[in-house]
């Protein structure tokens, strides 16, 4: 006994009970003090009776079993840590067997739910029946497809009804751990989680963004109706008003005092003004809804052809106009020829004050960039304007200085925005101005 | 050719139908003319029905000036009935607008229509745009028959 670890020894005593009352025999497991340490043995012992029944002898044949007992410790160990991380996670277990049909669940599988064991019986069925009749179809068909070899992994989405009638929604993922020497699945183990409030979350965010999807849309179609009847409608008492008084201005020539055909002519100058303002503000929201179809843009081209199209010749005489090393683009060519016009509009229009107009378009290439610009020597602005100088409408001159509405660097400013690009600007009051936009170089 | 109606005019604002109808007869191009202001009015005129269910042959103009956006029924509409019928294909129609949306356009030159004018609110452009479509069209249309 003094070998026997004492921990072991109580129930030690215990099973040699029996060696003493029928049947006279005693399994034990206990550790031995050996030379090696602590070591489990088993003992089967038993009893030799004499003639009058006592317990004459015993015998004991012992084994060394500390190797099958490390094991079993080891897969306790293991399952406990597996239960601990299931019960953690709140996650279910199910094990099926394909051939014949029994399925197990997990205490954690039937809590979610809320089943008791007995209540869930008849094997593959007892799940398929719970399952949503919307997700069935699509769930049977992922577990096939798994099961056929067509998919690496069974993982489905699906709702479950509850004992409490509600349903649940189910992360179901398993994988096939045995199969036949033909290679046929024989069993499938898997986990259910509970991810119903997450997914009851998404489901929501998802009618959200259709709410607010659908409320854009009608925003978008009533933004065009208004535009469009703005072109439309907006247009008819101008036409009406520039007409009459052109008639006016016509019939009555002869009898209208001067003062009176300045006033018509005031009257006709505003109706212009108007329409410009109509046609640069309908222009504006097109930019912005307009399809953008890209492709290589030759930009010294490009910005040649509009200042020829732009300057008559007293102007080209007068302004030193230069453009070179202007790197192309990959950009729509349509709306970039808007965006030169308006840029060398600006500088033609703002430089003409100028005993020597000088205009210089030019571009170059920095990382990822393409940087663009148009340079004047005209009038320039306050740069405390900066933050002000894109915004539509916006104007820094007087209207008897220059025309203008104070939509065109807003057009710019847009049709680059669109390109994922970037627009910016430098002034002095007396000294000129440079326009700046920079865009992505195309990726080969 | 005694009472032809030569052009008709269908056009619900009363002062641009007002300055197309001065344009032409600047332009001394003006004979007989009909002015009708909404679609409906046009296409009961164009097939002798509705108010116009009287007439026993229907009424064939040589040129057709239609706004785009007209009460009841639409430009578009009244330019589709014209291209579909047999009698009346033939007779040119030029799209009056006051804007140049391109779905607009695009969608007139699919149905048909002969000319487009967007009516400039500068009243010597739009007389000039008128007189010179409205000849235009009603030379070529005489030439034709």
């Amino acid at each position: 006994m003094p070998l026997v670890h004492p921990d072991d020894r109580e129930a030690t005593e215990n099973a040699m009970q029996d060696l003493f009352k029928p049947p006279y025999t005693c399994q034990v497991e206990q550790r031995a003090l050996t030379a090696d340490g602590w070591r489990w043995f088993e003992w089967l012992d038993s009893s030799i009776l004499d003639e009058n029944g006592n317990v004459k002898e015993i015998t004991g044949v012992g084994r060394d079993i500390t190797k099958q007992k490390e094991a079993e410790a080891e897969l306790r160990e293991n399952e406990k840590r597996w239960t601990l991380a299931l019960a953690g996670t709140g996650d279910g277990v199910w094990d099926w067997n394909l051939l014949t049909d029994d399925v197990f669940y997990s205490d954690g599988w039937l809590e979610m739910l809320g089943y008791s064991k007995n209540e869930i019986t008849g094997g593959y069925k007892s799940w398929e029946k719970l399952v949503h009749p919307n997700d069935l179809p699509n769930v049977l068909k992922i577990i096939d497809n798994y099961i056929k070899g067509n998919t690496d992994a069974y993982t489905a989405e699906y709702r479950m009804k509850a004992k409490n009638g509600k349903y649940k929604w189910i992360l179901d993922r398993g994988k096939i751990i045995e199969r036949d020497n033909k290679g046929k699945p024989v069993r499938m183990i898997g986990t259910h989680s509970d991810i119903t409030v997450s997914k009851e979350f998404s489901i929501e965010l998802e009618e959200r963004v259709a709410i607010r999807t659908k409320q854009l849309e009608v925003a978008n179609k009533e933004l065009e109706a208004f535009s469009y009847s703005v072109s439309h409608d907006l247009r008819a008492p101008l036409r009406a008003i520039s007409g009459f008084s052109e008639i006016l201005s016509e019939q009555c020539n002869d009898t209208l005092d001067q003062e009176s055909k300045r006033i018509l002519s005031i009257i006709k100058d505003n109706t212009k003004i108007m329409d410009n303002l109509i046609t640069d503000l309908l222009e504006f929201s097109r930019v912005g809804k307009a399809h953008i179809s890209k492709s290589d843009t030759d930009m010294k081209i490009l910005a040649d052809s509009v200042y020829d199209e732009i300057t008559d010749a007293t102007q080209k005489a007068k302004i030193t106009f230069s453009s070179d090393k202007i790197p192309n683009a990959f950009v729509d060519s349509k709306q970039m020829k808007q965006v030169w016009t308006n840029l060398l509009s600006n500088a033609v229009k703002f430089s003409a004050v100028k005993e020597n107009p000088e205009i210089i378009a030019g571009g170059y290439t920095e990382d990822n960039n393409n940087v663009y610009f148009v340079k004047d020597n005209g009038v320039g602005y306050n740069p405390k304007y900066n933050p002000k100088i894109f915004q539509v409408f916006q104007r820094l001159h007087k209207s008897d200085e220059f025309e203008g509405t104070g939509v065109g660097l807003a057009i710019v400013q847009r049709i680059i925005l669109r390109h994922d690009g970037r627009v910016w600007a430098e002034g002095k009051p007396g000294e000129g101005a440079c326009f700046w936009f920079s865009l992505p170089r195309k990726i080969p | 050719m005694e009472k032809d109606i030569e052009i008709l005019l269908v056009e619900d604002n009363p002062y641009d139908a007002e300055l197309t109808i001065r344009a032409l007869k600047q332009s001394k191009i003006l004979n007989h003319i009909v002015h009708l202001s909404d679609g409906e009015e046009a296409i009961d005129y164009l097939f002798s029905q509705g108010k116009f269910k009287g007439n026993v042959n229907r009424n064939k103009p040589r040129v057709i000036l239609l706004d785009l956006k007209l009460p009841k029924v639409s430009g578009l509409e009244v330019l589709k009935k014209i291209k579909e019928d047999n009698e009346l294909r033939n007779i040119p129609v030029v799209m009056l607008t006051s804007s140049k949306e391109e779905k607009d356009i695009a969608e007139s030159y699919k149905l048909g229509v002969n000319s487009y004018i967007v009516k400039p609110v500068a009243f010597d452009k739009f007389a000039d745009a008128v007189r010179d479509l409205g000849l235009y069209w009603l030379l070529l249309n005489q030439t034709r028959q």
